[in-house]
């Protein structure tokens, strides 16, 4: 119970120093979305600083960080210097999108990953070689080439799946494979690892040894494996919830990598502050959760500071 | 079969290729308008771009570059984590725990994200790439630094020097720094690989500098804009990135197992 | 134990999917549930979308159709005709349009439209706090308005400005309701807009969609929008397709129903598709050109400025870039352009060798043999200011490859966003810099081409255009415009100060379910009115 308070604890500070750090590093660059944007129309400086003034990018920078900081604790994200839309709203139009994607591809990964996994490490035919090669690509092709590629065969040639939008579950097949087998890809090879390892186990072999079914032997490993699976998983669960924008752009579906870069491109500090600030508190949480699942999964675990 | 015993040898082909091709292909910058588009064959072994350039000078000469920023962001990584771990070595322990909470933050943050934030800080261009790339992969050293100085610290030696008196700094650079340097080793081929992708991502999305110098990145993005009629375009680049970062994942598995020989 | 565990990983995992799930489902309630909807590709996410505020073309896309204006040009004759004005009065010294306005018009909220409401949107458009980039420079030299009674007002100008009628028909002009322009900030305005016009706005999702409701009680369109038939459209999604490669993908796979600015090979090859048609639209306006620094060394010298028109070659790039699908552009304005100079057509014809032999002739030198021409140490290089969309990096890469045959370095200066060319164009350090605008009357080119223009990019200053250009739009007289215009045009192009690349044309996209698409007098904008479906069903 102690550990998790101070699980947590840690986690609330983590979040804190990192709205902190992002804030500062972007109010401290020269220049942003919406001075150029009054700039460009020939706004007189008396504009441009009446504006910002109303938005208080005037103030001293302590000042702004505490502004900040309690407009955080009240669940305010701030608003976009362009068009004052509250940056809350934005992740809120945009989250169903990229948790469906995100969540998908992890289910795809997990479920996929330790099928290829333990074909990888545990099949003599000519499955381990395919597999291994599966992993192998999974891992080192970029998700612009696959997905690409995906479009190009499944939505042009065979027209099975719809290539681009999000709106029916259709629409999500195709991007959600394609982040899902990087992700199937790194599961699958510290499972393969994993299982190599436990099976030159001594109780493992003990265990064989007493005539228990391959089937069953399988089980008992893959148990074994299950925190350095789940902590895989919950890594990669922390990178596809914060890096879906490649794939968002290929497949024209609206989400949350889309806004970040979109706002990244546009110098808008809030909105880019906003969206990195979520994917650092879902990356933190997933931690958090996969070594709470961790722990439970294996007892040994528990007691590590 | 000779791939398991010589796991690196793909790599160093890969490389070697790239380092040395550029001097016997052609000019990856001259254009051709009219001969836009050739699918490979005698004249262009493999193809050509919407521009007429020869797409087996870009590939290589491209590959080539991005060997060179990979490389520059890797040296960027495991520089900045021998900095940050020197730091924590010399911080009282109470700082330490601030330090840890630091560097999970920085951890939290999934690399796209963090990249573009730093890209956004540098206003794009090609070295903003590569700080943003490198700096992105510099969290992971820090967990594996940290496991591996712990393990370390529990050998006998480390208690051994500092009984007869040995500073920390010491201690850390005569000690602990042989023990670890093979996990960083294998850390920084992981992050070369991850860099390749992470370069290949920023670039993809817009960022990063020169236009018409070749990159695979870029080439993959702007090659896409001719996939259905001319695939080669972005297919080199594409594939390229996959076999060097396959190679390099590949190479890593031998190195992987020697770390774990080493340490039994 | 081996149960929980089992039990513990596949909760893990059917709740992760059931939350996916559910999710989508969210997404599914927004499907098609109407057989009047179309989508309809836009292009690009500007970083707003209030006419009243932003310049972007591409707002005025869906908004053409949410907002009516006082007059409208007709696509066909290009002659005014009434829009939400009767009728109007030009009086004698051309700085004073009475218009007399149409009655029982209401907004989509219900307010009425009256003249009240028109100086309400002509007090928001030059109001300095919204700093609005576009709206308040087509006004020109406006001084004031005044209403005349509850159908009359008066608009006045400093000074006669022939371009006020066709500024007045643009959607940057459109009438909002009052009522939402007091309800809402400058900023917040652009998710609640409403009009008088032929489509209710109904949302607005910034990176995700826009979406458009047909208004049944509209009766006050122009003389072109064609009556409302049983298979007319009545609900348009638009959707954001930023990426150029997803495009004609949408298009074919009927992801969208109409789609514009499909890439050049894309549309090549949709004319073999029996399921798509082709519909290029000549957009009237500057071409895709280069502006060229007369103020800065090397070009400011005009016969470097001259080499370097005419050392490229610009058939090759309508060719290999364009897919021959635009012209080539000779002038500052595109042909389609009314008072467009065709005897500049041919101008600077390509001719690497002339081009060298001036620079030679100029004292330029290779003396170190890099390939690049030098004098008194100074080498010839020159920085282009280069945008990252429309295919114009591709452009300024051939033009580098073709400069460099005749001894010219070229360095590219890449910037990612329109703030960030401003950036760079403010900073000074430039040579060439890409840019176009888009619009009927050439009265924008005061901007570009006069010495107190705000666009002065080029830095030429000269009495003598300075008076063409003012002339011209002080002028009422189509002639005498044309002829002001045509001097103006010539002497742009003798002093070589832009280099003009080709025509905007638009190519766009439509599923042979629709009939085909028309579009207004600027070209870019649909007649979204009379869209409607080639084969109903009825149902």
């Amino acid at each position: 119970m102690r550990a998790i308070a101070r699980a947590l604890i840690d986690a609330l500070w983590a979040g804190l120093l990192a709205a902190s750090l992002l804030f500062l590093a972007l109010r401290a660059l020269p220049g942003d979305g919406l001075t150029h944007q009054l700039i460009e129309s020939g706004a007189s400086d008396d504009v441009i600083q009446a504006r910002r003034a109303s938005l208080g990018l005037d103030q001293p920078l302590v000042t702004q960080v505490a502004g900040y900081l309690a407009g955080l604790a009240r669940g305010d994200l701030g608003v976009s210097l362009l068009d004052g839309r509250p940056v809350r709203d934005a992740l809120y139009d945009a989250l169903p999108h990229t948790l469906t994607l995100a969540g998908l591809a992890l289910g795809v990964g997990l479920v996929g990953g330790i099928t290829v996994g333990t074909a990888a490490a545990r099949t003599q035919n000519a499955v381990r070689p395919v597999a291994r090669l599966a992993i192998a690509v999974g891992l080192s092709a970029p998700t612009a080439l696959i997905g690409t590629l995906a479009i190009v065969v499944f939505a042009l040639w065979l027209d099975w799946l719809p290539g681009s939008g999000a709106g029916t579950i259709g629409h999500i097949v195709l991007p959600a494979s394609v982040l899902g087998w990087h992700s199937a890809a790194a599961i699958g090879q510290v499972t393969a690892a994993a299982l190599h390892d436990v099976y030159s186990a001594p109780y493992l072999i003990a265990a064989r040894g007493r005539g228990l079914s391959s089937r069953r032997l399988l089980v008992h490993a893959l148990r074994a494996c299950a925190p350095t699976i789940v902590t895989a998983t919950m890594l990669q669960a922390g990178f596809l919830f914060g890096g879906t924008a490649i794939t968002e752009a290929i497949f024209a579906r609206p989400g949350v990598g889309r806004l970040l870069v979109d706002a990244a491109l546009r110098q808008d500090y809030p909105m880019v502050q906003g969206v990195a600030l979520w994917c650092a508190g879902v990356a933190i949480g997933a931690a958090l959760i996969g070594d709470a699942l961790s722990a439970s999964l294996d007892p040994r675990l528990r007691d590590v500071e | 079969m000779i791939w398991d015993r010589h796991r690196a040898a793909p790599l160093i082909v890969l490389v070697l290729v790239l380092l040395v091709a550029p001097y016997f292909v052609g000019d990856p910058l001259a254009t051709a308008p009219s001969m836009q588009l050739t699918p490979p064959g005698f004249a262009y072994p493999l193809g050509s771009d919407l521009l007429g350039r020869d797409m087996l000078a870009r590939t290589v000469y491209g590959g080539q570059r991005t060997l060179m920023s990979a490389g520059a962001a890797t040296a960027i990584a495991v520089g900045g984590a021998l900095c940050l771990t020197g730091i924590v070595v010399v911080t009282p322990p109470g700082g330490r725990r601030w330090l840890r909470l630091l560097t999970r933050t920085l951890l939290a943050l999934p690399p796209l994200v963090f990249g573009l934030i730093i890209v956004t800080l540098t206003s794009g261009g090609e070295w903003g790439v590569i700080a943003a790339t490198g700096l992105v992969h510099l969290a992971p050293y820090v967990r594996v630094l940290d496991t591996s100085e712990t393990s370390a610290r529990q050998n006998g030696h480390v208690e051994a020097a500092r009984a007869l008196g040995a500073g920390e700094w010491r201690v850390w650079r005569a000690h602990l720094l042989p023990i670890m340097l093979p996990t960083l080793l294998a850390q920084a081929g992981v992050t070369f690989a991850g860099a390749i992708l992470t370069s290949a991502a920023l670039g993809f999305l817009g960022f990063g500098g020169e236009v018409s110098a070749p990159e695979w990145g870029r080439m993959l993005y702007d090659g896409r804009q001719v996939l259905r009629v001319a695939p080669w375009v972005p297919l080199a680049p594409g594939v390229g990135i996959t076999l060097l970062v396959m190679s390099v994942n590949y190479a890593l598995e031998s190195g992987e197992r020697r770390v774990r020989r080493w340490r039994e | 134990m081996m149960i929980t565990t089992i039990f513990k990983r596949a909760t893990t995992t059917v709740l992760l999917l059931t939350c996916a799930l559910i999710v989508s489902g969210r997404d599914m309630t927004r499907a098609q549930d109407d057989s009047r909807r179309i989508v309809y590709g836009l292009t690009f996410q500007p970083s707003g979308f209030d006419p009243h505020i932003n310049a972007s073309s591409e707002l005025g896309i869906p908004l053409r159709s949410v907002y009516d204006t006082l007059v409208y040009r007709d696509p066909v004759s290009q002659a005014f005709v009434a829009g939400l004005a009767e009728s109007w009065a030009i009086s004698e010294d051309g700085r004073e349009y009475t218009f007399t306005l149409r009655q029982n018009v209401l907004f989509h909220d219900g307010t009425p439209f009256n003249a009240s409401a028109v100086a309400a949107n002509l007090d928001r458009i030059t109001d300095p706090a919204i700093a609005s980039q576009k709206a308040v420079f087509l006004l020109g030299g406006y001084a004031g308005y005044s209403v005349i009674d509850d159908r009359t007002i008066r608009i006045a100008l400093n000074d006669p400005y022939s371009p006020l009628l066709d500024s007045l028909s643009q959607v940057y002009l459109g009438m909002a309701s009052p009522t939402a322009l007091a309800a809402y900030s400058a900023e917040r305005y652009q998710f609640y807009q409403v009009g008088t016009g032929p489509f209710v706005f109904v949302e607005y999702v910034p990176g995700d969609r826009l979406v458009l409701r047909r208004n049944p009680a509209y009766v006050w369109g122009p003389s072109f929008y064609q009556p409302v038939g049983a298979n007319a459209v009545e609900t348009i999604e638009f959707r954001f397709f930023t990426d150029p490669v997803t495009r004609a993908l949408a298009l074919e796979s009927g992801e969208a129903d109409i789609m514009g600015e499909l890439l050049p090979l894309d549309a090549r090859a949709l004319n073999a598709s029996t399921e798509v048609s082709l519909q290029p639209e000549i957009i009237p306006g500057q071409p895709l050109q280069f502006l060229i620094n007369s103020a800065k060394f090397p070009t400011d010298e005009l016969v470097v400025r001259q080499a370097l028109l005419v050392g490229a070659d610009r058939e090759a790039i309508a060719d290999s870039i364009f897919q021959r699908l635009s012209p080539v552009a000779w002038a500052p304005l595109s042909a389609a352009t009314p008072y467009y100079n065709a005897d500049l057509v041919g101008a600077y014809a390509f001719d690497p060798a002339a081009a060298r032999d001036a620079l030679i002739g100029l004292g330029y030198s290779d003396s170190n043999n890099d390939g690049v021409l030098e004098r008194n140490g100074a080498e010839l290089e020159i920085r282009v200011i280069t945008p990252v969309w429309n295919a114009i990096p591709d452009v300024v890469q051939l033009l580098e490859a073709q400069w460099r045959t005749i001894g010219i370095r070229t360095v590219i200066e890449q910037v990612p966003s329109r703030g960030a060319l401003f950036e760079q164009v403010a900073a000074g350090d430039y040579h060439l810099v890409a840019w176009y605008e888009y619009g009927s009357d050439p009265a924008y080119l005061s901007r570009y081409f006069t010495s107190m223009g705000d666009l002065n990019w080029t830095g030429y200053s000269a009495a003598e255009l300075d008076g063409l250009l003012i002339e011209a739009g002080r002028q009422s007289d189509d002639n005498a415009r044309r002829s002001l215009y045509g001097q103006a045009q010539r002497i742009v192009m003798e002093q070589a100060l832009i280099l003009p690349i080709r025509d905007y044309v638009n190519l766009n996209g439509y599923r042979r379910t629709l009939n085909p698409v028309e579009f207004d007098a600027y070209g870019w904008f649909p007649l979204l009115h009379n869209l409607s479906f080639s084969t109903f069903s009825g149902e």
